[in-house]
């Protein structure tokens, strides 16, 4: 209806678009800028205070036995608390609380990217779908690091730090340093895979959590089961227990047996934890490389 | 009209592969029960082991697994994609859909559950009272159960992950180390049924079975009551303010 | 008779006012609820559907309220924006089941009217989920108007409709518009809402713009100069003719076509043809060029 000149002739207007010319970040950039984002959504960073609960929460709640056991230690001479004599039973507690950070947030940094077909900014870009994959497990292994690794490390400082000889204290305490990272590495890798694994399959995050949570839950009930039940079964008990698996690999790979932990059940060599972890961190892998080749976009 | 509410809402039930997961989790626990019996276990070492199985796996884990699944989608599912409008928009009453809901869901329930548990207890231990017991305590206990989650579907979307995280962390951690927390537990309300019911040596309960049964029933009624006072003033905005 | 009564009526999420003070009544015969996306149409449609209570005034149907009142769809049949259905069941079986909870005498029959009317009866046996968007739209105006109620309420009915089957629902509105119904569309789409209602709500940021007929709320808009286009046997010398009148504000020939704007739409109409006489010019063609719901709604818009 308008018959103002513009619509007898045609013009364009300069609002204000600039063609960028600049370097670029390239792949790199890409998947580093991948990482970072799925950090802060692993810690609920720049979104509303509900999503941060269940991670921070994990994290203090696997650091505060340090902390306290620090103070024991210091204020109470000769002083121990169960469960933290050494740094592979610490790491045995907090081990129920590594489902439940990987239940939460594993979802949150892949459901929705599928879910409301977000894909294909992120494969439109230089970086490919393997480097997607492997950002996305990046940031969750980084952001398990946080339960797996830290409390422990920070008991081992407290123990130095409170030991009456410092310098004689790092000396006699870095010996466990490379079983301490070794085992938190492999701890937050198999789990960040699992996690980002099942979490790929789910139609919503819900259902990941859900998942992941049935199958900790399942497993475990079932390891105790097996356990009372005896014979064989006993002896395969551990291996239905996710974390079982992990803490057997564990002593296989940096020794040093924790009382609690399931494997105690089980006569079965420990080469075979280590083989049953490789072949499950290796299936969901496959699952994640096959289920993001496959997605159409 | 009632007809149609089941129609409907059996087949948005059974229609996906969760149905199929659920049914596979009660053919585990029949399956570790046989496995058991393959060992040719003596009778009192059986009695407990598959006492142990059916409390933990199958009141602990399989029945609020299948229930809190069954029970969140069995109104949510329908709340969450929006398509709730087309049941709400007749002029059914509201607490005829609840408990259609409920019945169906509970339905569902026992029979992806009480028959596992009973199979599973007469292979463990050959003790048909033992396994009517705790079969009977997974009716009761589905029941209490699906209320709950109905009810709780309504008041939030997020239901699944509550009703989980209920199980785990409550129902898990919580009554397990705080014996005063233990009447507020559903599960505690089953086992108190599996052992009225289970004969000797069944019982593994907390609870006394009259005080069990009362506060199982208040919590019921009380979420189904909820449920119907939610569904009547529920609000669905559209996508588009 | 059904009427919708809508009385003060506010209704706010937090601190976003999304209805604000509405006042209208629909009556029988087809209203287009018409704003831009965002200015509350969802919202007052889900009000008086009775999904959503208005935080103040009353929404009614006749004398009942809307909100809490299961009885109510009796009356309505709603048709919803969202696109979500029930993908597993086939339409057949949908509107089935709708005309089964509605306690229809006939449901078997009823279906079959129903599927009949919105020309779904080849598709009606496959599963909604496999059907395209325009096919699902007409999915759910079937269950929507398989209990036969005097009064439906569509929120953005057309919404992902071919121009055929868009053409194919509105001579069915408007069959059931004649038969006495009360039907209330929304849309943003100006041209279904030219073409289709009898009356139009124009609702912006929450209130209500205008009502009534939109040549007429045209006629009020007096701050805003109507234009005119007139063909005749010689443009220019009617041109000079009318401008020595005062009515004519502007006048301007371009490509052939004489546009005049006047403040006063009245006196413009009663001053051309005696001008043409005085200029001895023929008069060929007189049209109002900017009468159109477009403008109108462009007008209120930027109000």
């Amino acid at each position: 209806m308008s018959t103002s000149p513009e619509a007898t002739t045609g013009t364009i207007y300069d609002i204000g678009y600039r063609h960028y010319d600049g370097p670029r970040l390239g792949r790199r950039g890409a998947i580093t800028t991948v990482i970072g984002g799925g950090l802060r959504a692993v810690f609920g960073l720049g979104r509303s205070g509900r999503s941060k609960i269940i991670p921070w929460g994990a994290v203090i709640l696997a650091a505060l036995p340090a902390f306290v056991a620090i103070a024991v230690r210091v204020l109470v001479p000769g002083g121990e608390l169960p469960g933290l004599a050494t740094y592979d039973s610490y790491l045995w507690s907090v081990s129920a609380l590594m489902p439940i950070f990987v239940a939460a947030q594993a979802p949150e940094l892949v459901v929705n990217d599928i879910r409301h077909r977000v894909l294909p900014l992120y494969f439109s870009r230089p970086m490919g779908r393997l480097d997607y994959v492997a950002a996305k497990l990046a940031a969750l292994a980084l952001g398990l690091l946080a339960i797996t690794l830290l409390p422990v490390l920070l008991l081992f400082l407290g123990n130095v730090l409170a030991a009456p000889d410092v310098v004689g204290a790092i000396g006699d305490e870095s010996g466990s340093l490379p079983a301490i990272f070794g085992s938190g590495l492999l701890h937050a890798v198999v789990l960040a895979c699992i996690g980002l694994a099942i979490s790929s399959l789910a139609g919503r995050r819900a259902y990941a959590a859900g998942a992941v949570l049935a199958l900790y839950l399942i497993g475990s009930v079932m390891g105790a089961i097996f356990s009372e039940i005896g014979g064989t079964l006993a002896d395969a008990s551990p291996f239905v227990d996710l974390m079982g698996i992990l803490d057997g690999t564990r002593e296989w790979l940096f020794g040093g047996s924790v009382a609690e932990s399931p494997v105690r059940f089980s006569d079965a060599p420990l080469a075979l934890y280590g083989l049953a972890t490789g072949v499950i961190t290796l299936v969901c892998v496959a699952i994640l490389a096959i289920r993001y080749r496959r997605i159409s976009t | 009209m009632t007809a149609a509410l089941i129609s409907i809402t059996l087949r948005s039930l059974l229609n996906r592969r969760r149905t199929l997961f659920l049914g596979l989790l009660g053919l585990l626990l029949v399956a570790v029960a046989a496995l058991y019996r393959l060992n040719a276990p003596d009778a009192t070492e059986s009695l407990e082991v598959t006492r142990g199985l059916l409390a933990d796996f199958g009141i602990g884990v399989l029945l609020p697994l299948v229930a809190v699944i069954v029970g969140t989608a069995a109104l949510g599912s329908e709340i969450e994609d929006g398509t709730i409008v087309y049941l709400l928009a007749r002029p059914v009453p509201r607490w005829r859909i609840v408990i259609v809901k409920l019945l169906i869901s509970w339905l569902l329930t026992c029979l992806l559950v009480a028959p596992a548990i009973f199979v599973a207890g007469m292979i463990g231990h050959g003790d048909a009272q033992l396994a009517f017991g705790y079969a009977a305590a997974s009716i009761t206990g589905a029941l209490e159960y699906c209320a709950v989650f109905v009810a709780l579907s309504i008041v939030t979307t997020r239901a699944l992950i509550i009703g989980l995280a209920y199980v785990v962390v409550w129902e898990g951690f919580v009554a397990a180390l705080f014996a005063g927390t233990r009447p507020i537990s559903i599960r505690q309300h089953a086992l108190s049924v599996a052992e009225a019911f289970g004969g000797s040596g069944a019982g593994v309960a907390e609870l006394e079975l009259a005080n069990a049964v009362v506060i199982a029933a208040v919590v019921t009624v009380g979420a189904v009551l909820l449920a119907v006072r939610r569904l009547q003033t529920v609000e669905l905005r559209g996508e588009t303010a | 008779m059904k009427t919708l009564r809508l009385d003060a009526v506010s209704r706010w999420y937090g601190n976003v006012v999304a209805v604000n003070d509405v006042t209208f009544e629909v009556g029988p015969g087809i209203t287009g609820l018409l704003g831009p996306n965002g200015a509350g149409k969802t919202t007052l449609l889900h009000m008086m559907a009775g999904f959503l209570a208005p935080n103040a005034g009353t929404v009614q149907l006749d004398e009942s309220a809307t909100w809490r009142n299961p009885e109510l769809y009796r009356s309505i049949g709603f048709v919803p924006e969202r696109e979500a259905v029930y993908s597993f069941l086939t339409a057949r079986q949908f509107v089935n089941a709708a005309a089964r909870l509605h306690e229809v005498t006939d449901p078997v029959a009823a279906t079959d009217r129903a599927i009949e009317l919105v020309g779904l009866a080849d598709a009606a046996d496959r599963a909604i989920g496999g059907y395209s968007k325009g096919m699902r739209q007409r999915a759910k105006v079937a269950a929507a108007l398989v209990h036969d109620p005097p009064v439906l309420v569509l929120d953005e009915p057309f919404n992902g409709m071919d121009p055929r089957q868009r053409l194919h629902m509105m001579d069915l509105l408007r069959a059931m518009a004649a038969e006495g119904r009360t039907i209330l569309f929304s849309s943003h789409i100006l041209e279904e809402v030219e073409r289709l209602s009898d009356r139009v709500l124009v609702v912006v940021a929450g209130r209500l713009a205008a009502a009534g007929d939109f040549r007429r709320i045209r006629r009020l808009m007096t701050d805003r100069p109507h234009s005119f286009t007139l063909r005749s046997s010689d443009d220019r010398r009617l041109a000079r003719e009318l401008l020595a009148a005062p009515e004519v504000e502007a006048v301007e020939i371009r490509d052939g076509l004489l546009t005049i704007r006047t403040g006063d739409y009245g006196a413009l109409t009663r001053a051309v043809a005696p001008a043409a006489q005085r200029a001895g010019v023929s008069l060929l063609e007189l049209r109002p060029a900017d009468e159109s719901l477009e403008s109108v709604f462009s007008y209120l818009v930027r109000r």
